[in-house]
């Protein structure tokens, strides 16, 4: 029991977070008769969600080391309209428009990751800096006016489902999308393959675990709920292309934050960044490479949202910086920086996308959502910083 | 812990002094606060294998700064002069340079500089030289809890596991933990920074005995004190700063507090 408790104490946030968002979607299930789970609402939700949390993941590089990236949004306007530019315009080949737009994000990047890391401009004066500029040259680019349509390869990337090589299944009126259902039930697996492995590796060095009948019913609940959603998508269209490059993101940023030298020498320079710099840690390389690699991830983000919208607008990636800020803390990170983690910032902004999402169908004004959505950011940190303030009282 | 004899304070050590391992030669160093003034002036240092060589001074000698300016030029502007070990100039002007030619720095104020406190004994104890238990970046988890407990061991730090907190140890632990990490770096040089400050009689003990052996397995180790019985009964010899300079070397143990203020007062 001792177990238990010590793991619920150390991952009070995580647990919180997620079972949040369980109780959001059940309760959104419930005001909405059901239409929330319906296939179609949840592919929506990916799909509208998925710019924001393409950013969350690079964001939250930016929030383990103390700051943030108020450029993002601008970026997304200033790629899209390159974007515009290049295969509206010019007509150029979709693939190397891509390529090009992608390697313009790196160079922002840099640019703002040589002011941030060499001349030790504050990251919130250099990205606020970037934000102004990079919004008014993707103005002065698009001249006011809307560049569309794009190119069908582009447009694929958000509005296109896997391909189902198996040809599908059918069992009576339902028809399965065989593809998906392989590759869901596989990540289930491998999950629960991980899973098995992390708890011998507990007991090998016994570290804390939860009581067993606990961590199998914690396996359970996560392989049932991942089957079912793999199930709603199967009979609907499949997973939508736009969640799997999330997945690929989601867990390769996951492995190098958790399990490589570089993901541990941003967590050290979160932590204390004197102290990691005379541990050998070359903080200012960390810095340069977290924001060239916030702004390329941005530049993931405007072609995803401008397939989705199939137009480049002068307007777009308006406050997406702050979506993506919310999430991470939503999501756990500490605002003075080392801690943190992409699957929680993945589940904040899941959570917020639930909460626009179950709002809108309710009826309740995207005004309204906004509201809500500043107080639930409030709300996060308030008990991030409560609860921290309690476990030092009690040490 | 209670119940040592005073004179049992400081373990005996004699083992064989090899050659001149890391000489510092002609150190110059401009305060960054203040760039015309001099912080540090013409400081040379000899330190052989196997010995323990201490720094003796007041607070704002200089001490810490020349430490930390060799170890990397973590402090101080427009340095000039020479860093050399075995004989041969070597560029530690970065701290990177600095660990990968076995330099290692522990610092004075572990919990600022020397410990990322929110992370854990085994983080702690690898951040130096972490490709040491990596694969292409990818760290081998079986190897740095290995690792992490080997030191945990070989230290007696006293932790519940090597995930607990650094943040909750005890000042003496935490300094432990510190002196892991850069063991774990394979140092042929450790320059200690008021090593048992603020630290229980028993920890310090402790602390001196792993001084003592690892100058005895070869390591050249500088010992900056501001306790004058501990770097009188640690040093081999000592070096007296006054002011960023030099002004007097002095044998170890048998030398006298009124000896070291004597050199300090004189300048």
């Amino acid at each position: 029991m001792s177990g238990l408790i010590a793991i619920l104490k150390k991952n009070v946030r995580q647990y919180m977070m997620v079972i949040a968002l369980a109780v959001a979607m059940v309760a959104f299930g419930i005001l909405t008769d059901g239409i929330f789970f319906r296939p179609v609402n949840l592919t929506n939700l990916v799909l509208q969600n998925s710019y924001v949390l393409i950013l969350a993941v690079g964001m939250l590089l930016c929030t383990l080391t103390g700051n943030v990236d108020l450029s993002v949004g601008s970026i997304v306007c200033f790629i899209g309209a390159l974007c515009g530019v290049m295969m509206v315009d010019l007509q150029w080949n979709p693939y190397v428009a891509m390529l090009l737009a992608l390697l313009v994000g790196a160079l922002i990047g840099m640019w703002q990751g040589f002011w941030i890391a060499f001349v030790n401009v504050p990251p919130f004066i250099a990205t606020l800096a970037g934000m102004l500029v990079f919004r008014g040259l993707g103005q002065v680019i698009m001249k006011g006016q809307t560049k569309a349509p794009f190119p069908k390869e582009f447009q694929l990337i958000s509005s296109g489902y896997i391909p189902d090589p198996f040809g599908g299944l059918s069992i009576g009126a339902l028809h399965f999308h065989v593809f998906t259902l392989l590759i869901g039930l596989l990540i289930v697996a491998l999950i629960i393959f991980g899973e098995i492995q992390k708890r011998k590796k507990q007991k090998k060095y016994d570290f804390d675990m939860l009581p067993a009948g606990i961590w199998l019913a914690k396996v359970v609940f996560i392989a049932t709920v991942l089957v079912a959603f793999t199930v709603v998508f199967a009979v609907y269209k499949g997973f939508p292309n736009i969640l799997i490059l999330l997945g690929i993101l989601v867990i390769g940023y996951q492995f190098v934050a958790s399990k490589t030298i570089q993901g541990r020498h941003i967590y050290a320079l979160g932590g204390n960044r004197k102290a990691a710099e005379l541990s050998g840690v070359k903080v200012k390389w960390v810095m340069f490479w977290i924001y060239t690699n916030m702004a390329i991830l941005a530049a993931v983000a405007a072609m995803v949202f401008t397939a989705r919208l199939n137009s480049a607008t002068p307007k777009a990636g308006q406050n997406f910086e702050m979506d993506a800020i919310a999430a991470c803390y939503v999501g756990g990170s500490a605002v003075s920086g080392g801690v943190g983690s992409i699957i929680g910032a993945v589940v904040g902004g899941l959570f917020i996308g639930v909460l626009n999402n179950g709002m809108s169908i309710i009826g309740i004004s995207t005004d309204w959502q906004q509201a809500i959505k500043g107080f639930v950011l409030l709300a996060a940190v308030a008990f991030d910083l409560y609860s921290k303030s309690r476990s030092s009282k009690i040490a | 812990m209670v119940g040592r004899e005073i004179t049992d304070m400081f373990p005996k050590r004699s083992n064989p002094i090899g050659d001149v391992l890391f000489e510092v030669q002609e150190w110059t160093v401009y305060n960054p606060d203040n760039p015309e003034k001099k912080k540090l002036d013409d400081v040379n240092i000899k330190v052989r294998a196997g010995e323990v060589v201490g720094l003796a001074g007041l607070v704002g000698a200089g001490r810490t700064e020349l430490a930390m300016s060799v170890f990397g030029r973590a402090y101080g502007d427009a340095i000039s002069g020479h860093t050399l070990i075995d004989g041969e100039e070597v560029d530690i002007s970065t701290i990177p340079k600095a660990i990968s030619h076995g330099v290692a720095y522990v610092p004075e104020d572990r919990k600022e500089l020397g410990l990322v406190l929110i992370q854990n004994v085994k983080e702690n104890t690898t951040i130096a030289k972490l490709r040491k238990i990596a694969k292409l970046s990818v760290i081998n988890e079986h190897e740095e809890n290995v690792v992490a407990e080997d030191f945990c061991k070989r230290l007696n730090t006293k932790t519940p596991t090597i995930l607990q907190t650094t943040g909750n140890l005890s000042g003496g632990n935490q300094q432990k933990v510190v002196l892991s990490k850069w063991l774990f770096s394979d140092p042929r040089v450790l320059i200690l920074d008021e090593p048992t400050r603020g630290i229980d009689v028993g920890a310090k003990h402790e602390i001196y005995t792993i001084i003592n052996s690892l100058a005895a397995q070869g390591m050249a180790c500088i010992l900056i004190s501001s306790e004058m019985p501990e770097i009188i009964g640690m040093s081999d010899r000592i070096y007296v700063m006054s002011e960023g300079r030099i002004t007097a070397e002095l044998p170890g143990r048998t030398t006298t507090q009124e000896e070291i203020m004597r050199n300090i007062l004189n300048n």
